[in-house]
């Protein structure tokens, strides 16, 4: 997931606009928070899943999976609220509230509707694009450069894992549960140590490049227009007032 | 003769830990490099040749100063190597490193921003450190691939990536700790082709390899190291006719095929 994710935001249409799709997400992370949640929950939501698929053209399957995860655990935490489980009578009793009900549904409409942002921001946008926003939003250049490490060490360590799973399943490492758990132990014992030597490596790499305390590189490029900015503030703000009007009808 | 632009004197190195192994492991040598000089002519494609162990990367990590020798020296256009971080900006711009494995080297979020590292270092302007972006990529022919990942290229690749990196800096010397390694054919000749260009504008190209067909049909010179000495060195042609040599080194003589090698039974 996490390599297609990150190849979906190098690869969208909207690749080289990440200043206003961040701009748009941003804005739609707003109105999820500060909007009525019954009207602007499912908006901010529709919004964000229209501009992920057909906007930046991200493939459906890939956005919808991605979305599932979250939005199990939203439900999961939405029938915790709506439930109550006493004991009573020597026996378990199962009990719905409408309180907890209501309590539910506003937050998790609300909450799926932040997390679809979220997700569109994730596959549109990508980790050098974010860090050169951060980099112009004068963020402290080690946090960067520790960022940028960090994201290429992941696919590194992500490549090695895979390697040594197929490796230990090759040897009958996960015949069964114990055997699994022992060669999953043994699989992030065997990485952490790696991921030291590839540091070490990566240190002596860069120092034979010229590295001394920074990592400058150049700003990905960027094909974004007024208009496109335009847009980015414009959208959030309608679906603002809109949900506003909407909120004060259901209120009604 | 012409003088050398790149140049080690007896030069001996040790890695750390190694003298102990060598105390309870009588195979295990305590110094990686044991007196190597090693002479580079400028323009000149110079092979490394020698075999697993012999010292081939720790001598080529010495040519720009990633490793200082415990002992003896190396020169740089006829000027002794300044360790200061002065001195070791200054000989990375002329003489660029390239890793065996490019993950030891490869950074930044797109092969582009990875590529720019170098020519940022140096001082440069944005708009011309894109445009030596654009041409060390174009050199290994990559221009196309520039705003993607590292991860999302081939390793053959990120080879290419590597030597992008290195020429940004428009080097003199481009120093390659073996090239083809990993590579399958194509992947090999389109990585020798682009060599043969840089070549071919007057970049000095040192690589190590123990592959001696390679040797022999790409470089002008050989050196071949065995215990962390060079124990030969000239031009390619006659040194790669002796085959003695090149066993005693542990190489393959570029005739004599695996085939050869197994016994009658498995080999019919």
């Amino acid at each position: 997931m996490l390599q297609r994710v990150d190849a979906c935001a190098h690869t969208n249409r909207w690749r080289n606009k990440s200043g206003p799709v961040a701009l748009f997400s941003a804005g739609l992370m707003a109105c999820a928070l500060l909007g009525p949640p019954l009207s602007v929950g499912p908006l901010v939501w529709m919004a964000a899943t229209a501009a992920a698929l057909f906007g930046a053209r991200v493939p459906a399957g890939l956005f919808f999976r991605f979305m599932a995860v979250p939005l199990g655990f939203l439900v999961t935490s939405a029938l915790a609220l709506c439930l109550t489980v006493t004991i009573a009578d020597g026996g378990l009793a199962i009990g719905f509230t409408a309180d907890g009900a209501r309590t539910a549904a506003l937050a998790g409409v609300r909450a799926a509707g932040a997390v679809s942002v979220t997700l569109f921001f994730a596959c549109t946008v990508a980790c050098a694009q974010w860090v050169a926003m951060l980099r112009r939003a004068h963020v402290p250049a080690a946090l960067l450069d520790l960022i940028q490490l960090v994201y290429r060490t992941v696919f590194l360590l992500d490549v090695q894992r895979a390697a040594l799973v197929r490796a230990q399943d090759n040897r009958l490492g996960f015949r069964n549960t114990r055997v699994a758990m022992r060669s999953t132990a043994r699989t992030f014992a065997t990485l952490f140590v790696r991921s030291l030597q590839r540091a070490a490596r990566l240190e002596r790499g860069l120092a034979a490049r010229g590295y001394t305390d920074r990592l400058p590189v150049l700003a990905p490029p960027s094909t974004a227009t007024a208009s496109d900015y335009a847009a980015a503030v414009g959208v959030p703000a309608t679906i603002f007032t809109v949900a506003v009007v909407l909120g004060k009808v259901l209120v009604a | 003769m012409m003088a050398s632009l790149l140049e080690t004197v007896d030069v001996r190195y040790a890695y750390a830990g190694a003298a102990a192994a060598s105390s309870v492991c009588p195979g295990q040598r305590a110094e990686a490099l044991t007196g190597a000089s090693l002479a580079v002519r400028s323009g000149t494609r110079l092979a490394l040749l020698g075999g697993n162990g012999s010292g081939k990367s720790t001598l080529l990590l010495q040519l720009n100063g990633t490793l200082r020798p415990t002992e003896g020296e190396v020169h740089f256009a006829g000027v002794t190597l300044d360790y200061s971080r002065r001195g070791l900006t200054k000989l990375r711009q002329h003489v660029a490193l390239v890793f065996q494995d490019p993950d030891d080297q490869l950074f930044a979020g797109t092969l582009a921003q990875d590529v720019s590292f170098g020519p940022l270092n140096l001082g440069l302007d944005e708009t011309e450190a894109a445009r030596r972006v654009a041409e060390a990529l174009d050199a290994v022919g990559l221009a196309e691939f520039g705003d993607l990942p590292l991860h999302m290229l081939s390793h053959g690749q990120r080879k290419r990536a590597a030597i992008a990196g290195g020429l940004a800096l428009r080097p003199l010397v481009l120093v390659l700790d073996e090239p083809t390694a990993g590579l399958d054919p194509e992947g090999e000749d389109t990585l020798l082709a682009h060599l043969d260009g840089l070549h071919a504008q007057g970049m000095t190209v040192v690589f190590s390899t123990h592959d001696i067909q390679l040797a022999q049909s790409w470089a002008d010179e050989v050196a071949i190291m065995q215990a962390g000495r060079i124990i030969a060195s000239g031009d390619a042609a006659a040194i790669l006719e002796d085959e003695d040599l090149l066993r005693s080194a542990r190489l393959r003589p570029a005739r004599t095929s695996v085939r050869h090698r197994l016994p009658a039974g498995i080999a019919r």
